[in-house]
């Protein structure tokens, strides 16, 4: 609830290499200069020996001359657990903590300019951030002082600021194209009616500027006398200087033609001093980044495709990011999506301008609520701080006995005065306020005594914006629950507006032994929207222990699972146990996992494997879309192995696009397998139909032939239905018929004899096995099969327990 | 010496008469209990006449043992249920059941009124001994089975007590005492819920030993099914005033003829609802999406016998709605109107369909249905949904369990009971849901991995009740799906004499087949 | 097909309603259920009154602001028996009227 003062709303874009901070007053956004008086503050961390931090502009100075005492990017690593060495003040620092040190010298930036201290911001995040990494996001807001913040996609908050900005017309379907240092998204809103709404997104966790300056920076490595490689541990100092260099030439060449890649000092690479000076032209760097765009295009037509939309139906697209600066990719994205850049927006600020914006929406001020003292009746309001709708409603409750009889709003411009609108008896009233298009108006409350006296209220007037607004910021990824049968349940889906909490009732596969702490029944809860839960991030796990439970929780039991999701992107889930009344909420929550380039190469190897086995089958069944698709999988592995080449030479962010990408090829491959498998597994399924029919229709009774014919027919439905689980049930049936009627033969039981006999060492009465197996030769010689099948479950019956033949459970005659 | 003579002959009358009687449903239970009530009486009154002479010769540091010693075992049914029980004592109970001579292995019968005790009024320190008193006698048997299910009752899981209760039936343990207690127990339960077809068919069965309120309560209950043979109202008050709580089962007996017409109470409240839900009656004119929607809210509130067929109906009716050709033309025309994205229509039919069998699959699961014989589009889906899922995930729970053996991953033996109970129901929810023909599908997988159980459940840790029960039970599930090589193996397995604390139990002959 | 949470009936609006009147009316609702005004707290279903939470009404104004899931709501809204204001019925699934006295176990000493 605003006070009647003017509120301060505060925005903070905490970006992979540069941060900013923009602040809304209900009228104007304006942008919040640090120090130097630079709108955007650089992402650098440095500790040096004397564990003192610098950050921004006067940190990343270092990068070049103190790399290792100096972080950058480290907005990739959140969410992940590992931790970033400074090895001069000897002291290890996670990534939230270093993004803490970049929101707390932001915080220092407003107070400084401002004179006000903020509690309160929303802080945005990019489109396909997991919950880890909004979690850590929020993390790093508590470390650095603030006392609650909102997060919201990055996209959202560019729309925001863009429409706001636009005049009249702003009507339409939108794309921002969000390049970034690290990450791209392509965002897909529309606009309609002063309503902001985000139709879709898609984009690409690692793709980014930084990807443009590695093009250039392979590209000089490459006209070097002696080559840097990125995978050789010892070229990294080389290679960084060179990509620092790359990065200035790549800004000057934004402006002009030529650049001159100059070092002041040779690099170091094998022993040997490498002299550096090179010349740039605009034309190479366009060549070598040209890729790069066209993959981020690639993601813009795949995102409209899927929302029915074709290139040039778009209103306009506005371009976020450092990179975007550059003419050339300006030039390529209106050429491809056939529309107009929309101009004058700065694309370095205008996500920290959105998030400003929403703060209001969402009515988070940025000051700490004060408590004004109360002078007459105090009123509790509930009205929108920021709305599209020029008529909306006010609703308030006086609080105490005995309301005043009547209350009216008057817009303080005195242009128009509301109705007169009737306390209830419970204090509560309801009217609505006009609004001026675009301009924040302030209404005074009056009200009146049933005697006709006015009486005093506090607060005694609100204030409220007309313009564009946005609904609930929406949930990036589904949440769900992985269920035992590798599915999963969705609970939350992509688009939900947060805050969200969904209960869904599910039955345990498993029993939970109570007082066995060994037994534990586990609850995943899974991020993505693959519907095979492997595919899906795990972020979180909630434990019925055995340990735990008041009693043993057997299979089939209900548990009635809630998630719940606030916009800070923390996670909580509960579940109940209705049979013995007991609730379970602690969850265990999960990082984003560990890449390491060991466990990276064994993926990737064993990916090849079964790419190798695809095609030769693929081939062999002459199936031409299984092979289409292969292709497609061998490309993106001929990817990920540049990446875990880099991960080799320390580069953690790579290890981490390579797991993504293997995880991705892994989705695909599964699909593949089952067109693969099937006309395997049909093939099996006639051999074990002809099998059957012959053996039952020798051996077996009457109601066997019976059943084995409508298994047949059973069968054949689930070939027609390409039904693969319901075929390998049906042959398995028709399997066990074939078995039975077999044993009625005298050879079945020859042929086990034969087999049992030869167990005989690993028996455990040898006297009376040889006794048996003796029996069994002369049983046999007569012919006498009654005696032959008696010697053979006896010698059954001597076999250890954990024989072969005993784990088939096929005939495990009880001692 | 020879004053305990006429002792020892009243006690021996009183205890043939309650053990004849707990074998018996016809008049002459009245009469054994008759009998029991006067040797209980003739025993008391002596004791105590005697006790007074000698404590009135001032011996009384004699008299007073001596009439506790002998008069206790004769008070303990009625000191158990109207103080030891109400006032919570659970070791008190322990002591005085042990104590009452119920015969051999009297601590099954202690342990199993402890528990009741505890189901009365539960604290968490007689909890702790009660389990541990429970877990120290193995191998597993009735009372065993019955404590843990009164230990739910009195946590209020009301559904798990009368599963394991009524799984007790299958264990060749047989303590008279404590089958008396599951059956009243299961019968005050059927009762409070109103299952009073329930009591009728455990009565029929004679399925357990008919205390004076279980025998009280079938009367009852065969008076308000109207069966044939339903007692007559002279002798349902003989039975009452027999039972104890007469203040309580009054009222039951008040309003038996008041009663209504045979059978559940469900039908007529289904009917009620069906009623309420508009357009079941809807005829084929009406458009298909409209009837469709009735239909499946019919089926949701559908109860009892009437769900089978409305949620068949609904399933029909869904995909005719979704085969609409006019409905398409709306939702065309609709979202061309809204600005949907292109595509929408198709997506809006594919969307429904998903979501609807979800629903109707989650709906027909809760209330144990079959797969419908549905080809549409949400028909087949469903179908294969049902089955699939049902049956995926029975073959993990068995396998989950036989894994759990392999890796020695040891429980107490209530809990592989607990967890043979649980497969079980499920495999019986499958079998119900889709008769014989998804029974036989997952035979297979129980009977494989229920041997193997049983084997080692029997072999290793000489639980032969445990073991006894579930073989007995694949040996049921094979004669009914037909696998004649698990017959012969069930068969022979099943014909072993199974060792109890009563003495070995030698099977009967086997079943003419 | 959950028509007890269908957007157009947590918000109270017909299925011919346009987008502002859409927000305006969640607007309003979200703000009487934050100050408590009873006349609120439940809105009507074809299969009886259920309750109304904040969260419901900010998913039911999302998914009405989708045209394609607007479009989903409107197919079962517009096609579903007329809402009812009667308490739900659904919640009493398996406990079936006891024909006998409340808690018999308890008075017969089988339940705490």
């Amino acid at each position: 609830m605003p006070m009647a003062e003017t509120p301060l709303y505060v925005g903070i874009d905490l970006g992979t290499t540069n941060s900013a901070a923009a602040v809304f007053d209900g009228e104007r956004v304006s942008v919040v200069r640090n120090a130097q008086g630079a709108t955007v503050t650089p992402s650098v961390v440095r500790v040096d020996k004397q564990q003192r931090v610098t950050i921004g502009t006067r940190a990343r100075r270092f990068l070049e001359q103190d790399p290792a005492n100096t972080a950058a990017e480290f907005k990739r690593l959140m969410g992940t657990g590992s931790a970033i060495d400074f090895p001069a003040a000897g002291v290890k620092r996670k990534p939230e903590e270093l993004s803490a040190e970049i929101l707390k010298a932001l915080r220092q930036d407003i107070h400084d300019q401002l004179a006000v201290q903020i509690e309160r911001a929303v802080i945005s995040v990019p489109a396909l951030f997991e919950l880890p990494q909004s979690a850590a996001t929020s993390e790093a807001a508590r470390l650095a002082g603030f006392q609650r913040v909102e997060l919201l996609q990055e996209p959202i908050a560019s729309a925001l600021a863009a429409g706001w900005r636009a005049d009249g017309d702003g009507a339409g379907t939108w794309l921002v194209f969000d390049l970034g240092g690290g990450t791209f998204d392509a965002s897909l809103l529309e606009t309609r009616d002063g309503l902001l709404r985000v139709v879709g997104h898609d984009g690409d966790n690692f793709l980014g500027g930084r990807d443009f300056d590695w093009a250039i920076t392979e590209y000089l490595a490459s006209r070097l006398s002696t080559v840097p490689r990125r995978n050789n541990p010892e070229h990294v100092s080389a290679l960084r200087a060179l990509r620092l260099a790359a990065e200035d030439a790549k800004i000057e060449l934004s402006r002009g033609d030529k650049a001159q890649v100059t070092l002041a000092q040779p690099l170091r690479i094998d022993g040997d001093d490498v002299e550096v000076d090179l010349e740039l032209d605009r034309a190479t760097v366009e060549r070598l980044c040209a890729p790069l765009v066209d993959r981020a295009l690639d993601v813009c037509v795949r995102l409209l495709a899927a929302n029915g939309l074709a290139p040039g139906g778009l209103a306009r697209v506005v371009l976020v990011g450092g990179p975007t600066v550059m003419p050339m990719v300006r030039a390529r994205v209106a050429a491809r999506l056939e529309t107009s850049v929309a101009e004058g927006h700065d694309p370095m600020t205008l996500v920290a301008q959105g998030a400003a914006l929403y703060a209001a929406t969402a009515n988070l001020d940025g000051r700490a609520a004060t408590s004004t003292p109360v002078a007459g009746r105090q009123v509790w309001l509930q009205y929108p701080a920021v709305s599209s709708d020029l008529t909306p409603h006010v609703i308030g409750k006086f609080v105490g006995n005995d309301p005043p009889a009547k209350l009216r709003l008057v817009r303080n411009d005195g242009g128009w005065t509301s109705t007169d609108a009737t306390v209830g008896p419970d204090g509560t009233w309801l009217t609505t306020v006009a609004l001026l298009p675009r301009r924040a108006c302030t209404f005074e409350i009056e009200a009146t005594a049933a005697s006709g006296e006015r009486v005093q209220v506090t607060p005694p007037a609100l204030t409220i914006v007309q313009g564009l607004t946005i609904g609930d910021p929406p949930l990036s990824r589904t949440l769900g629950v992985a269920l035992a049968n590798g599915h999963v349940q969705v609970y939350l889906e992509r688009g939900a507006p947060l805050p969200a909490r969904r209960t869904f009732t599910h039955q345990t596969v498993e029993t939970v032994a109570k007082g066995a702490d060994k037994s534990v029944l586990r609850i995943p809860i899974v991020q993505g929207e693959m519907s095979q839960a492997n595919l899906c991030r795990l972020v979180g796990t909630l434990d019925i222990g055995g340990d735990v439970v008041k009693d043993t929780v057997p299979t089939g039991s209900d548990v009635e699972v809630t998630i719940e999701l606030d916009r800070g992107g923390r996670l909580s889930a509960r579940a109940l146990v209705p049979s013995i009344g007991q609730v379970f909420e602690h969850v265990a929550h999960l990082l984003v996992p560990d890449a390491s380039p060991e466990s990276l190469d064994r993926a990737l190897q064993d990916l090849r494997r079964q790419l190798v086995e695809l095609r030769t089958d693929a081939f062999r069944h002459g199936l031409g879309h299984v092979i289409e698709k292969l292709d497609q999988i061998e490309s993106r592995l001929a990817e990920a192995e540049r990446d875990i080449d880099a991960a080799h030479g320390g580069d953690m962010d790579a290890a981490q696009r390579a797991r993504r990408a293997l995880l991705d090829v892994d989705a695909t491959m599964a699909d593949a397998d089952l067109a693969r498998k099937w006309p395997e597994l049909e093939d099996t399924a006639r051999h074990v139909g002809i099998h059957a029919s012959s053996i039952v229709g020798m051996h077996g009774s009457d109601a066997e032939r019976a059943m084995l014919q409508e298994l047949l027919a059973a069968m054949e439905k689930a070939r027609r239905d390409r039904d693969a689980p319901e075929l390998e049930r049906q042959m398995r049936l028709a399997q066990r018929l074939q078995g039975a009627a077999y044993n009625r033969t005298t050879e079945a039981w020859e042929w086990h004899f034969q087999n049992a006999s030869s167990e005989i060492a690993q028996m455990r009465d040898l006297p009376r096995a040889k006794k048996l197996v003796d029996e069994g030769r002369a049983a046999m010689a007569k012919g006498d099969n009654e005696s032959l099948r008696r010697v053979v479950r006896a010698l059954w019956g001597l076999l250890p327990e954990d024989s072969e033949a005993r784990k088939k459970g096929f005939d495990s005659g009880v001692r | 010496m020879q004053l305990f003579v006429p002792y020892l002959l009243f006690k021996k009358l009183h205890d043939y008469a309650i053990d004849a009687r707990r074998r018996d449903r016809t008049w002459r239970y009245l009469a054994w209990s008759l009998a029991a009530g006067a040797s209980a009486g003739v025993i008391i009154g002596a004791t105590l006449s005697f006790a007074w002479l000698l404590i009135l010769v001032h011996l009384w540091w004699l008299g007073i043992p001596f009439a506790v010693v002998l008069s206790v075992p004769m008070l303990e049914p009625i000191l158990m249920r109207h103080v030891i029980v109400p006032m919570g004592w659970v070791r008190t109970a322990y002591r005085v059941a042990a104590r009452s001579d119920p015969g051999k292995d009297s601590e099954a019968y202690a342990l199993c009124a402890a528990a009741w005790a505890y189901a009365h009024r539960p604290r968490p320190a007689d909890e702790a001994w009660l389990i541990a008193a429970r877990d120290k006698r193995t191998p597993l048997g009735d009372a065993e089975v019955v404590t843990t299910a009164l230990m739910a009752s009195a946590r209020g899981d009301a559904a798990t007590a009368r599963a394991l209760l009524r799984s007790v039936r299958d264990l060749v343990e047989v303590h008279p005492h404590v089958r008396e207690l599951a059956g009243e127990w299961l019968a005050c339960d059927a009762a409070e819920r109103g299952a009073w077809a329930d009591v009728h068919a455990d009565a029929d069965a004679a399925a357990w030993p008919a205390s004076p309120l279980t025998y009280l309560l079938e009367g009852i209950a065969a008076r308000r099914v109207g069966a044939p043979g339903a007692p007559g109202r002279r002798e349902l008050y003989a039975r009452w005033l027999l039972a104890p709580q007469r203040a309580v089962t009054w009222g039951l007996l008040a309003d038996v003829d008041a009663a209504r017409a045979p059978g559940d109470p469900a039908p007529a409240a289904t009917a009620a609802d069906a009623d309420g839900a508009p357009g079941d009656d809807l005829g084929p004119d009406r458009p298909a999406m409209p009837r469709a929607i009735a239909a499946h809210l019919a089926f949701v509130a559908a109860r009892g016998g009437s769900a089978a067929p409305a949620f068949a109906h609904a399933v029909r009716s869904w995909d005719e709605a979704l085969a609409d050709g006019e409905l398409r033309a709306w939702i065309a025309r609709r979202a061309f109107e809204l600005d949907a994205p292109l595509g929408s229509a198709e997506r809006v039919m594919r969307d429904v369909a998903e979501s609807v069998v979800d629903e109707l699959g989650r709906a027909a699961d809760a209330a144990q249905l079959g797969a419908p014989a549905g080809i549409g589009a949400v028909g087949g889906p469903l179908a294969r949904q049902l089955r699939h899922g049902r049956l995926d995930s029975l073959e993990a729970g068995f396998r989950r369990w036989d894994d759990r053996r392999k890796y020695g991953d040891v429980r107490t033996a209530t809990d592989e009971w607990r967890e043979f109970v649980a497969l079980r129901a499920a495999y019986e929810t499958v079998s119900t849901a889709g008769g014989m023909e998804l029974r036989r599908l997952a035979f297979p997988h129980a009977y494989t991995t229920g041997t193997s159980v049983a084997v080692w459940l029997w072999n290793t840790r000489s639980e032969y009740v445990l073991a006894r029960a579930i073989l007995a039970w694949l040996l049921d599930e094979a004669m009914a799906v037909g696998d004649t090589q698990a017959i012969e193996t069930c068969t022979r397995n099943t014909r072993l004499p199974v060792p109890t604390r009563l003495g070995k139990f030698i099977p009967p002959a086997p079943r003419a087949n | 097909m959950k028509l007890d949470d269908n957007p157009f009936y947590v918000l109270g609006v017909s299925a011919d309603a346009s987008r502002i009147e859409i927000e305006r009316e969640a607007q309003k609702l979200l703000g009487m259920l934050e100050l408590g005004f009873a006349e609120v707290a439940t809105y009507a279903t074809p299969v009886g009154a259920r309750p109304r939470t904040a969260e419901a009404v900010r998913a039911a104004v999302a998914t009405l602001r989708d045209p394609y899931r607007r479009l989903v709501a409107e197919l079962f809204a517009r096609h579903a028996p007329p809402v009812r204001r009667d308490p739900a019925t659904e919640a009493s699934a398996d406990d079936l009227p006891a024909a006998t006295p409340e808690l018999l176990r308890r008075a017969l000493g089988w339940r705490p």
